[in-house]
């Protein structure tokens, strides 16, 4: 047992040794608070319960629609379905609702960018149950059918527009024409489950009703969307793949019936499966944190193998010491306990400055990777996180202070005593010199090539070029109010005098109309398909842009094959396309498709002509998709792409002030520069790299602590061995040479069982997504450097016993 | 006239710490000639061992002059001291300080495997195995230190010494850790090594074993106090 006198003179003996405690408390600090980090959002990723009541039954439909069986668009689902499960199902859901994810602008309130919007029925905010800080949420006369204009905001919604208004309940909010009467706010502790994207926080919530599907998409069930979903309470007694058996079989069976009479269906069927509301929000993101925890596991063995390895320096240097406790009557408990209480004082410290390292770590992440990883609003370093790793901790350098009581040999202490000074000492092993070697550099190849793995594949990938120009260019998507309603030749008419006016603008140089997807978007993606032949038998699947003849042009898309659309093709021609290098590869077996014919697969198998082929994007950590590039003709959800002058730029007030010219109805949902787009795009490889190079430096400093206290423990503990070397007439230069030798074979070795393990784990993380290629490259550089430490190390410990006389070996004189 | 292998004059050696300076030897005058047997007695902490580190160059004089085999110790650099050693001084030790773990082949071949004059694996092999018949433990040549005796040790550490056929052999209370019988037969084994030429400089306490030696050094304080001469054994 400890006793206060023990704690004392541990105190006073670690204030002697101020660089020992301070590289010990250090490492530790940084392992234990990285590692309790990465523990905390380990355990709230994926195990720590949501915010919801009964939230083990909340579940979510997803569908697939499938061709021939084989899926050929994934994540999607009719209108009418979803509504008829509502509507109908009373068989395996408690409690069933709606959600729609949207966005639009308020037009109550001038020039604000647009607006995250979930259109819902009054069960999915039911079914959460969240805390309110004003009024309340919708109620069943609020549900479909009662069109009922009201709206419940967010408190940042409330916070944003109306300054935390306290009488805010009753005041409107327009969207479109519509003004919807304000009921209730939700308090700022509710987190909305992120069911579709982690960058997306639903700042209104409206009325199901008001969804700005048009009435041809809300009867159809050909009509797929990607961000509607049914969501239910499912009852307790049953199994949620049984019942997505059940709903898959009654959905197809209704899909079949309402599109028996459409060919592009014929071959189709819908598939759907319930998905847990943790199962959705966490997607595949486990990987990314066992893969810090890994890190972060591999960091804290590397911090603990250097801590042991200065821990058996210090138990040396205090062997003098614990020679003359010994005589006076200490056991080996006693000796033992004096360790323990060094390594406690140095645990306490080390523990205060990991509290403050998790904090920080946990604080940065919050704030790099919100849009990267669900649920780190919920984050917060526990208590219980950080006495695991520290208790952890304890256990193990416990475990260490007792292996190194066990290497001290008592019996040895006492001849120490005896015969200091005349030329005796303690060997050890070579081999267990070469296994303390061995483990540091395993741990350190693997950890320093991982990090510089994932440094290197995620930095090539964000200085890719891209593929099209992204300097002064603007994406502008636009809201167009009750301008939908409008025929589609006065959409389009109004939309192209919008340019026009726009080219003559003194700040602009170039402007083009595309429909609301631009290049670096991920969101509201439309695909179309493609027939190859006349028959509909053969049908690719494309993300589709609608274009106007500039937009090449403003974007410098270089077309590699064929020609741009002409001015009045890209109003009045929908029989032209132009498509991207991967459909071209698709489409024709080398990829040489200008001027051939495709088909449309809809009742007519209506005709075009591919005109030109442009260059793929190279966005990074995006394969490329197959893109189709159709005529502007159509404009429902349209935008604008603007390439200004240099130095130019639009505020939003200004870009509405030019748009309501051409028609009132017109809005700019934001202003984003190319380059803020593709900053968002790439967040996650920015995320990946600043994790990454964090990682490198620290196995970086720990390896190199490590890799130097373990040479430095050898050469002290080869000390005496060294000065008898010396005395028979071994020459500086012979016993650094066999210095290195004899430390070449287990860092050899090392070098080669970390290889192995390098490439399983790249193999590993290869099928997670993440990059393989390159590891065996790096692991070479990696090695040569270990090598080069490993030689500073050897030198710098070696040199202050040979670079004396052979007595100061002999004696342990310093 | 005898050849004179080295000469101390005026040598001192201090070992300074934060708080004082020791001084373990002071204005030591001594000469040594080719054939001598020298014992070194004296209390501890007398300075004995002190001395006879600065002798076999493996510490340097803090002042005064030491030449052996005619070059000032105080010039040489570590790495030419060792070659000196390895070359023209043997070293027994009181505790033997053989290498754990090398067999007792390879810690008597480890001077000649430090030479700068390489010979073949096979004449290394002659001449240690030699070395070892000649301290009688040729046959424990493979065993190592520790399934030894403590006299086979220390019969070793004398082969290990005389390996490379020096012409100083410094030897450090040689008998300390051994009984009497075992403690004979090694100061058998040094006169033997003595009269067959060799000088042989020798720390003990035992004063029968000091008595074998043809001049006696007593030290005091880090002084020599007395200086004893026998002109035969």
């Amino acid at each position: 047992m400890i006793g206060r006198q023990d704690l004392s003179s541990a105190l006073a003996s670690l204030s002697l040794a101020r660089n020992y405690s301070l590289s010990v408390v250090l490492s530790l600090a940084l392992a234990i608070g990285v590692l309790a980090a990465m523990v905390n959002l380990h355990h709230q990723l994926l195990i720590k319960p949501l915010p919801y009541p009964a939230q083990q039954q909340l579940y979510l439909l997803k569908g697939d629609s499938l061709r021939e069986g084989e899926v050929d668009l994934k994540g999607v689902v009719p209108y009418s379905a979803i509504l008829e499960l509502y509507r109908n199902d009373s068989e395996h859901f408690a409690t069933k609702g709606l959600v729609h994810f949207c966005f639009d602008v308020i037009r109550s309130i001038p020039d604000q960018a647009k607006v995250y919007t979930g259109y819902i029925t009054p069960e999915y905010l039911a079914l959460l149950q969240p805390p309110m800080a004003l009024g309340r949420i919708f109620n069943s006369d609020e549900g479909l059918g009662a069109k009922t204009p009201v709206t419940v905001l967010s408190f940042g919604a409330w916070q944003k527009f109306f300054q935390q208004d306290p009488n805010v309940l009753g005041k409107t909010l327009r969207f479109g024409d519509v003004d919807f009467q304000i009921i209730g706010v939700t308090a700022a502790d509710f987190i909305e489950p992120q069911l579709q994207s982690e960058r997306r926080a639903t700042q209104v919530w409206l009325p199901w009703d008001f969804g700005p599907l048009r009435p041809d998409e809300r009867d159809g069930w050909g009509w797929l969307f990607a961000d509607q979903y049914f969501v239910g309470l499912l009852k307790p007694d049953l199994q949620s793949q049984q019942v997505a058996v059940q709903l898959s079989a009654h959905v197809n069976s209704l899909f079949r019936q309402y599109t028996r009479d459409i060919p592009f269906f014929a071959k189709r069927s819908l598939s759907v499966e319930l998905v847990n509301y943790r199962q959705a929000i966490v997607g595949d993101t486990h990987y990314i944190t066992l893969l810090l925890l890994a890190g972060a596991v591999v960091l804290l063995l590397t911090a603990l193998i250097s801590i042991s390895h200065l821990l058996l320096l210090r138990g040396l240097s205090q062997q003098q010491y614990m020679a003359i406790k010994s005589a006076l009557g200490a056991r080996p408990a006693h000796l033992f306990n004096a360790l323990l209480a060094e390594v406690l004082l140095l645990l306490t410290a080390a523990l205060f400055f990991a509290v403050a390292i998790a904090y920080g770590i946990i604080a940065v992440f919050k704030s790099v990777a919100r849009d990267q990883l669900p649920r780190l609003a919920e984050l917060q370093l526990s208590w219980q996180g950080l006495l695991l790793v520290s208790l952890g901790c304890a256990l193990l350098l416990g475990g260490f202070s007792w292996l190194l009581s066990r290497q001290i040999n008592y019996r040895t202490l006492h001849g120490l005593l005896q015969r200091s000074g005349k030329g005796v000492g303690i060997q050890l092993s070579s081999r267990r010199r070469g296994a303390l070697l061995f483990i540091q550099v395993v741990l350190m190849a693997i950890l320093l090539s991982s990090s510089l793995h994932i440094l290197v594949q995620s930095w090539r990938k964000l200085v890719q070029p891209v593929g099209f120009a992204m300097e002064n260019v603007y994406q502008i998507p636009l809201s167009i109010g009750s301008l939908r309603e409008q025929p589609i030749v006065e959409r389009k008419t109004n939309l192209h005098i919008l340019r026009d006016r726009l080219l003559l603008h003194p700040k602009v140089f170039g402007a083009s109309l595309a429909a609301s997807y631009f290049p670096t978007s991920a969101e509201y993606v439309s695909h179309a398909f493609i027939a190859v032949d006349k028959h509909l038998r053969v049908q690719k699947q494309a993300v589709i842009t609608a274009i106007d003849s500039h937009y090449l042009q403003v974007l410098q898309l270089p077309l590699v094959a064929g020609r741009n659309f002409s001015e009045q093709e890209s109003r009045d021609s929908p029989a032209r396309v132009i498509v991207n290098q991967t459909l071209a590869a698709e489409l024709g077996a080398d990829g040489q498709v200008v001027g051939r014919t495709f088909y449309w697969p809809d009742e007519r198998a209506t005709p075009f002509e591919v005109i030109g082929i442009v260059r793929d994007f190279s966005l990074p950590n995006r394969p490329e998709e197959s893109r189709l590039f159709i005529p502007h003709t159509e404009a429902e959800y349209p935008g604008l792409i603007l390439r200004l002058r240099t130095g130019e730029n639009f505020t939003l007030e200004e870009m509405n002030r030019i748009l309501e010219k051409t028609n009132v109805q017109f809005k700019a949902a934001g202003i984003v520069s190319m380059e803020q787009a593709y900053d968002r795009l790439v967040a996650p490889q920015r995320l990946s790299v600043a994790i990454a190079m964090v990682l490198a430096v620290l196995a970086l400093l720990l390896g190199m602590l490590g890799i130097y206290s373990v040479h430095a423990y050898s050469v002290q503990l080869r000390r005496f061995e060294l000065g008898i070397r010396m005395a028979i007439g071994a020459r500086p230069i012979v016993l650094a040479v066999q210095l290195l030798k004899n430390n070449g074979i287990p860092l050899a070795v090392g070098l080669l069982v970390a290889l192995p393990l390098l490439v399983c784990a790249a193999y590993w993380l290869d099928r997670s997504h993440f990059w393989v290629i390159g590891i065996v490259s790096i692991w070479m550089l990696v090695s040569l450097f270990i090598i080069a430490l490993s030689v500073i190390a050897s030198l710098i410990a070696i040199i202050p016993i040979i670079g004396k006389s052979a007595s100061h070996a002999l004696t342990g004189r310093q | 006239m005898r050849e004179l292998i080295l000469s101390m004059k005026g040598v001192c050696k201090t070992f300074s710490s934060d708080e004082m300076d020791i001084h373990a030897l002071r204005n030591i005058d001594l000469e040594i000639y080719k054939g001598d047997f020298v014992s070194i007695c004296g209390p501890s902490g007398c300075g004995k061992s002190t001395l006879l580190s600065l002798l076999g160059l493996l510490d340097q004089p803090s002042s005064g002059q030491y030449i052996i085999a005619g070059i000032d110790a105080n010039r040489l650099s570590l790495s030419d001291a060792a070659v000196h050693r390895n070359e023209k001084i043997g070293f027994i030790f009181q505790s033997f300080n053989l290498i754990d773990e090398l067999s007792a082949f390879d810690n008597v071949a480890l001077p000649l495997r430090y030479s700068r004059n390489k010979i073949s694996e096979q004449q290394l092999r002659l001449q240690v195995m030699a070395s070892l018949a000649q301290v009688d433990i040729a046959h424990r040549a493979h065993f190592k230190p520790a399934h030894l005796s403590g006299g086979q040790q220390q019969r070793v550490a004398i082969a290990r010494a005389l390996v490379c056929n020096p012409t100083l052999l410094l030897v450090d209370e040689p008998t300390g850790n051994l009984d009497s019988r075992n403690g004979d037969r090694i100061m058998e084994l040094l006169q033997q090594v003595n009269s067959n030429g060799t000088t042989l400089c020798m720390v003990t306490h035992d004063l029968r074993y000091a008595d074998l030696a043809r001049r006696q050094l007593h030290l005091l304080d880090g002084q020599i106090i007395q200086t004893a001469q026998q002109h035969s054994l």
